[in-house]
């Protein structure tokens, strides 16, 4: 259910439906219509059928569950109807009427899986390789078992940063600015490295870097229609983070999706208005986003080494090729321009390009359910046959089931922005060690 | 910092990016626009001057000489000539057609209530038309909601192509992607084939392919012996989509960075220069420097200018000051169709002989700030804005984006 | 003049209003033979023309007492008998910082003089209910108004009727009413349609013509005093409020709010104008209405305004006034002339027979029919009574089992999501498929148009007003009445200018995008040719 009102509703989601012109540029641009039968289109579920739903009642429109959420909709609205938006709310409520899923349960609770699961990571990596297991998982629960799965790291970015902070001298005097670092469910569990790096890119650029405690962002349960929820993990981050926010202490963050999620989903999807949730929304960057504002007060450092002198292994994928960059759909959403883009043509020797397919299809969890995992795949078809077409055998993307869907689609290694702006400043992290 | 911001991506904003990487290659060019422009609304060809008798070009020389208010008057002589060139050389590298070498003359297309429109310069699907000859057959498609070829007065069948149990409706765009696909094409020669009945030429709306639009055309006249040619759709316009698709990926590959979604707020002057503006962005404004602007936001339909009931028009970016009515009862004419036009069409931003738009003491508002597209008001008296609409659009793109390039 | 049929009955009806079909019917149920003339479509009038509410009689409970009885009495008749027209929204009066607090208690007295049964809305609750609402409002009560669909209404009435043998012509413009011997004995009607002539022989006549009763009186040489009272309504494409909202004051301009499937309507202004069909909308009218509006809720004017339309009211204004009535000039507030209404007799020039029905509203509908009945039969010598009061509307059936109901906001999309084949949706803004306009086409046989289409279905009555489905209809329509293309494309240029008529004085923000997008599509992608200018057909 949508909360109470907190503020009129004209600045709220629904009402911008008012704004529609019926030009359907939103239905032309949704990657989704062209691949399936199932879905009429962002502008027929969201707003026309916006004027016909009656706030006390489920929308008895089922198709509206086909919408990924990939929000490409309201990026190229002309007029300011938050399709995206307005289709998301009304997925919640259709999700609440048609009652408990446990497939979407679990999709939804992501960041306890990704914790609880740490322990037992080479029985899990090993499960979710193994294909009778996802199978069952397809038959039983629904989970497609084409999906890319992560794998457990077999130790949270947490632990890491704890035994790091405890190792490290505190000196007594640190006069270095501070940052905040959101490190997100998947790099605490699946990714450490990008968590490490991230934070040595941060150190290298002179900011200390904090890791308070924060909860999980609520994306995968958002987009699972499990609002009530979702909102709880909302106001964990907002009543932790909000504050440093207030005292300009910036909270810098490597997952895309998440950070959106925090600047943006917050109020215009799950209806929070409070003055928590909008000082974490101001105060709160993407790390590409952070570093190029760095640049253009000239406080970046651009000690980057060219391609030629990365690790063999990137130099290798590298080859000759241009690099091709995605940006996620949930990060065009920010509207902050694409920083990684410019961060990386700071490197020398590096060509990057940003591909003009719209969503690679994963869409979140939206991939990972079996009765969609065609629609994912199809989706992201024109991105992975440019990439291949392009030759390339390494890709950017800023966000994580994207990058995982990209790289199982098109082969090519997806890395976050991080990795390649690690190498240039010549930081390493190990894959798999606790240090 | 940028080079180039450009504030807009219908026809003069996305003309502006392309003009300007031909006119400076290395240049860093950035396009923020709140959602798709006009492209995808309009019938994607280019009038340049629809009234034209003569050369077009002369006739717009003409005009420009008797309304030295008129957009095409502040972009100067040249400026149309040059950038219709170069879109030409544009639309031949992303396969759209597009040809326009001069002397130019309008042609005839149709439309699918049958009647005639005379815009100079067309993409391929549109072409056809010129050889359609005693017997031109209106092909539709059954069941489709949106084109109804019985409307057209001319011979007409329905086929039914293949496009399998889609339980919604088709939009041109869907009808599109199919025809990208040679089987499917194959399948529609095959049924209009059959029932071609002496016809000189076949008009289908205009669906002839998304990515393969060239392609398409061809295998249709091909299959069918006969020129083929297309008809405006209602929107969304796939000759336009096909273009904004192409130019998004020309740019993209070019480097120029495209951001559609949030809008431009405000300008952040400094002096007598703009050091940038500032984009309502997610949590918090996000500012973008950058040595030029061009405003290309539009007029009251594409997002430039605003309204309310009370008879206020103002600018939403720099709040720069509109020519209108201020009163509301005179902005439309009784009737929609009304042969005059409506006075609303013509109110715009001013701006001088360098295309900056003038505040409202009467001097430029920045020095490096420019005008493009229909956000410039239009002298009344002079033809209608719809004649005149991406010629008018190119012609000041074109002029903005090499006056700003000088920018120190 | 040569008349082309001739029809026979013991009743002819002027008028196909509310009041007009409620006569139809009532005499119908009383075993009479009626035919029912209407100029138009019915429901075009006043009656199609108002802003959708069934008064409690609150509105008139401190001047027109008499008034705000009928209302109540008839408030409770037509929930009873015509449920499935009504949305029981239930609705309050509000007061604002404007209003005088002087007025409560005098209209408080007033309520239950007439018996208007009032109860306090505490704010907090009110705010709850409807959190729109202006948080300054510092009374509320609810009273017994609801939402009623005058359409559906009077389409109920003309079945109704019609299963009885009551007969209605529409598009039938009464030329001549004839007399003979002091009496009236029929009329000739015109048919608009066609140009032909119908010449109906009757007993009696009813006139019911709403604001053009004057004109109708006229023909049988009979002079009524009839005031013209213009009011301006706005339907915002936001449902606001869920209740019907009345300002708790004097009534004046803009104070009622009448949620209406998915949009809200505002109304209405007062002005006396000269012609019944004076239904010009000034702009200032229509801001008066969104100031109005934003009394009782703040940002009102900030939802697209999609629609704006005038009605007459046809005031009964008798050079000999009763107390407290004032004069209604042409220019002036009208408000102070009843609400009431009368039965004329025309007996004394000669039209015994002859009975015009002026004044009264919608909502006291039946009590006119019934009034007016009684003394047709009286004058035929029936004695049959009234049994209106207590006989159920059917359901209109016409356009099969719920194709025009709008109260259940969701149920358009229900029918959509389940209809057997999904293709097809004609009008994208009111969710109208081929289907549905294919079977109206047929049911409205020769020469309907997209206007009479619009009516039954709400084609292009949503936020693009035909931009997207004029096109789209005027080819089905082609197609299945097998017009010739010129045929098609003429109706399409006129609905379209009827579109445009409404939407004119509405032409500022979003809804002014609107229209620039669609005449962009009109004059670049279609090429629709500028139409002759011609007589509008009833809106």
């Amino acid at each position: 259910m949508i909360e109470p009102r907190e503020l009129p509703y004209l600045q709220e989601t629904p009402f911008t439906a008012d704004h529609c012109l019926k030009c359907n540029i939103c239905t032309q641009a949704c990657p989704v219509v062209p691949v399936t039968d199932l879905f009429p289109g962002p502008k027929t579920v969201g707003p026309q059928a916006q004027r016909f739903r009656d706030p006390d009642l489920p929308s008895p429109d089922q198709s509206v569950d086909y919408c990924s959420g990939c929000g490409i909709c309201t990026l190229v609205c002309p007029h300011g109807v938050r399709v995206m938006e307005i289709n998301t709310q009304a997925k919640a409520k259709l999700a609440e009427a048609k009652g408990f899923s446990l497939r979407n349960w679990i999709l939804g609770h992501n960041a306890w899986w990704g914790v609880l699961g740490t322990p037992f990571a080479p029985l899990l990596n090993w499960a979710f390789r193994f294909k009778p297991f996802r199978w069952l998982a397809e038959k039983t629960l629904g989970i497609s078992a084409r999906a890319a799965f992560p794998t457990w790291a077999g130790y949270t970015f947490r632990s890491w940063w704890r035994k790091r902070e405890k190792k490290r001298a505190q000196p007594a005097e640190d006069a270095r600015p501070v940052v905040v670092y959101y490190h997100g469910c998947s790099t605490n569990s699946y990714e450490p490295r990008i968590g490490k790096l991230a934070v040595q890119i941060l150190e290298h650029n002179g900011f200390r870097v904090i890791v308070p405690p924060q909860a999980c962002c609520g994306l995968p349960l958002q987009s699972n229609g499990m609002f009530a929820e979702a909102r709880r993990f909302a106001r964990k981050n907002t009543s932790a983070l909000a504050d440093y926010a207030r005292r300009g202490i910036p909270i810098v963050g490597t997952a895309g999706s998440c950070i959106m999620a925090l600047k943006g989903d917050y109020e215009h999807i799950l209806g929070l208005h409070d003055d928590d949730t909008r000082a974490l929304a101001g105060g709160i960057y993407d790390i590409s986003e952070f570093l190029w504002g760095l640049h253009q007060q000239g406080k970046l450092k651009t000690d980057f080494r060219p391609v030629s002198a990365f690790p063999p292994e990137l130099r290798a994928l590298i080859g000759d090729s241009i690099v091709p960059y995605h940006a996620p759909c949930q990060l065009k959403a920010h509207g902050m321009g694409r920083p990684a883009l410019d961060l990386l043509d700071l490197i020398p020797e590096l060509r990057v390009v940003e591909m003009d397919a719209d969503c690679c299809g994963i869409a979140g969890t939206y991939g990972y359910k079996a009765e969609k995992r065609q629609i994912a795949e199809d989706v992201g078809a024109p991105l992975f046959r440019r990439i291949r077409e392009i030759g390339a055998r390494l890709a950017v993307c800023d966000t994580e089931t994207c990058r995982w869907h990209i790289a199982q689609m098109s082969g090519a290694r997806v890395v976050h922005p991080v990795e390649l702006l690690a190498s240039a400043y010549g930081i390493t992290a190990d894959e798999r060690a606790m240090i | 910092m940028d080079d180039l911001l450009i504030i807009g991506a219908g026809w003069a904003g996305l003309s502006a990016a392309a003009f300007a990487l031909h006119l400076k290659p290395k240049a860093k060019i950035r396009v923020i626009a709140q959602g798709i422009g006009s492209l995808v609304v309009t019938p994607g060809w280019l009038s340049l001057l629809d009234s034209a008798q003569g050369e077009v070009l002369a006739a717009v020389r003409d005009l420009a000489a008797r309304h030295p208010d008129h957009p095409y008057a502040l972009a100067g002589a040249e400026a149309l000539e040059r950038a219709v060139r170069l879109f030409a050389q544009i639309g031949a590298e992303i396969e759209l057609g597009y040809q326009a070498e001069p002397p130019l003359y309008n042609k005839r297309v149709f439309t699918a209530l049958g009647s005639l429109q005379t815009p100079a310069i067309l993409p391929y699907g549109y072409q056809g038309a010129a050889q359609a000859g005693e017997r031109p057959l209106f092909v539709g498609f059954e069941g489709w909601r949106d084109y109804y070829p019985s409307l057209s007065g001319e011979p007409h069948v329905l086929i039914a192509p293949p496009i399998g149990a889609r339980p919604w409706d088709l939009t041109p765009t869907d009808y599109a992607r199919h025809f990208d696909q040679p089987p499917f094409r194959a399948e529609v020669a095959r049924q209009v084939k059959a029932r071609l009945n002496g016809a000189t030429s076949v008009a289908f709306p205009a669906v002839l392919g998304l990515e393969h639009h060239a392609e398409t055309v061809q295998s249709l006249q091909d299959r069918l012996g006969v020129p083929v040619f297309e008809l405006p759709t209602l929107p969304p316009s796939v000759p336009g989509a096909r273009l904004y698709n192409k130019l998004r990926r020309y740019l993209l590959d070019r480097g120029v960075r495209l951001q559609i979604g949030h809008p431009v707020v405000r300008g952040v002057r400094e002096g007598k220069r703009l050091a940038g503006v500032e984009v309502a962005a997610a949590g918090k404004p996000q500012f973008f420097g950058a040595r030029a602007v061009i405003l290309a936001t539009g007029n009251l339909y594409g997002g430039g200018l605003f309204s309310d009931d009370s008879g206020r028009v103002w600018e939403g970016i720099f709040d720069l000051p509109v020519q209108h009515n201020s009163d509301r009862q005179t902005w439309f004419s009784a009737r929609m169709l009304a042969a005059e036009g409506h006075a609303v069409h013509r109110f715009g931003i001013r701006a001088d002989a360098q295309l900056k738009p003038l505040a409202a003491e009467g001097a430029p508002l920045a020095e490096n700030l420019f005008a493009a597209g229909h956000i410039l008001a239009q002298p009344s008296e002079s033809p209608s804005p719809f004649e005149t609409a991406e010629g008018v659009a190119l012609a000041t793109a074109y002029r903005a984006a090499q006056l700003a390039l000088t920018q120190p | 003049m040569q008349a082309e049929t001739t029809l026979n009955c013991d009743v002819l009806v002027i008028g196909g209003g509310a009041t007009g079909a409620g006569v139809l019917f009532d005499l119908a149920q009383r075993g009479l033979r009626v035919i029912l003339a209407e100029q138009n479509d019915v429901a075009t009038g006043t009656s199609g023309r108002y802003h959708g509410l069934l008064h409690s009689g609150g509105r008139y409970a401190v001047r027109d007492p008499e008034s705000a009885r009928e209302c109540i009495e008839e408030n409770w008749i037509v929930r009873r008998i015509a449920p499935h027209t009504i949305e029981d929204t239930g609705g309050w009066f509000a007061a604002f910082p404007p209003d005088d607090p002087a007025y409560i208690p005098l209209w408080l007295e007033g309520c239950k003089a007439v018996g208007i049964p009032t109860e306090p809305v505490p704010l907090a609750q009110a705010l709850r209910e409807e959190p729109h609402l202006n948080p300054q409002a510092y009374a509320i009560y609810r009273v017994p108004d609801a939402a009623c669909d005058s359409f559906e209404l009077i389409h109920s009435l003309v079945e109704a009727a019609a299963a009885l043998g009551g007969v209605t012509l529409t598009y039938h413009r009464v030329c001549a009413i004839e007399k003979h011997g002091g009496k009236v004995i029929g009329a000739l009607l015109q048919n608009r349609r066609t140009g032909g002539y119908v010449r109906v022989h009757a007993h009696a006549i009813v006139n019911a013509a709403g604001p053009w009763a004057g004109e109708v009186a006229k023909l049988a040489g009979a002079d009524i005093h009839m005031t013209h009272d213009r009011g301006v309504m706005v339907a915002m494409n936001v449902r606001w409020v869920n209740t019907i909202i009345n300002r708790l004051a004097t009534p004046d301009d803009g104070d009622i709010l009448v949620p209406v499937g998915t949009v809200c309507v505002i109304g209405t202004t007062s002005v006396v104008v000269e012609r019944p069909d004076d239904l010009d909308i000034p702009a200032r009218e229509i801001t008066q209405m969104l100031d109005a509006g934003e009394v009782m809720i703040p940002n009102f004017r900030k939802a697209r305004a999609l629609r704006a339309w005038a009605g007459v009211r046809p005031l009964y204004d008798p050079p000999q006034k009763r107390a407290g009535e004032a004069e209604g000039g042409v220019g002036e507030d009208g408000r102070f002339i009843t609400r009431s209404f009368r039965a004329l007799s025309h007996a004394d020039v000669g039209a015994a027979g002859m009975l015009s029905i002026v004044g009264g509203k919608l909502t006291t509908y039946r009590q006119m029919a019934e009034k007016i009945s009684d003394e047709v039969c009286a004058y035929l010598g029936v004695s049959a009574p009234c049994r209106t009061a207590q006989t159920p509307l059917p359901k209109p059936t016409w356009l099969g089992n719920g194709g025009r109901k709008l109260h259940a906001l969701t149920h358009r999309l229900h029918q959509l999501e389940h209809a057997p084949t999904h293709n097809n949706l004609i009008c994208e803004c009111e969710i109208i498929t081929r289907d549905q306009l294919e079977t109206a086409i047929r049911a409205s046989g020769e020469g309907v148009s997209l206007d009479d289409l619009r009516r039954d279905l709400r084609l292009g009555m949503g936020p693009c007003q035909a931009g997207f489905c004029g096109y789209r209809a005027a080819g089905v329509l082609g197609e299945t009445a097998h017009l010739p293309p010129a045929d098609s494309i003429a109706a399409l240029a006129t609905f379209i200018e009827e579109r445009f008529r409404g939407n004119r004085p509405l032409l500022w923000g979003h809804q002014l995008r609107q229209a620039l997008l669609d005449e962009l599509i009109y004059r670049r992608a279609l090429g629709v040719p500028t139409p002759q200018p011609e007589a509008h057909a009833a809106d």
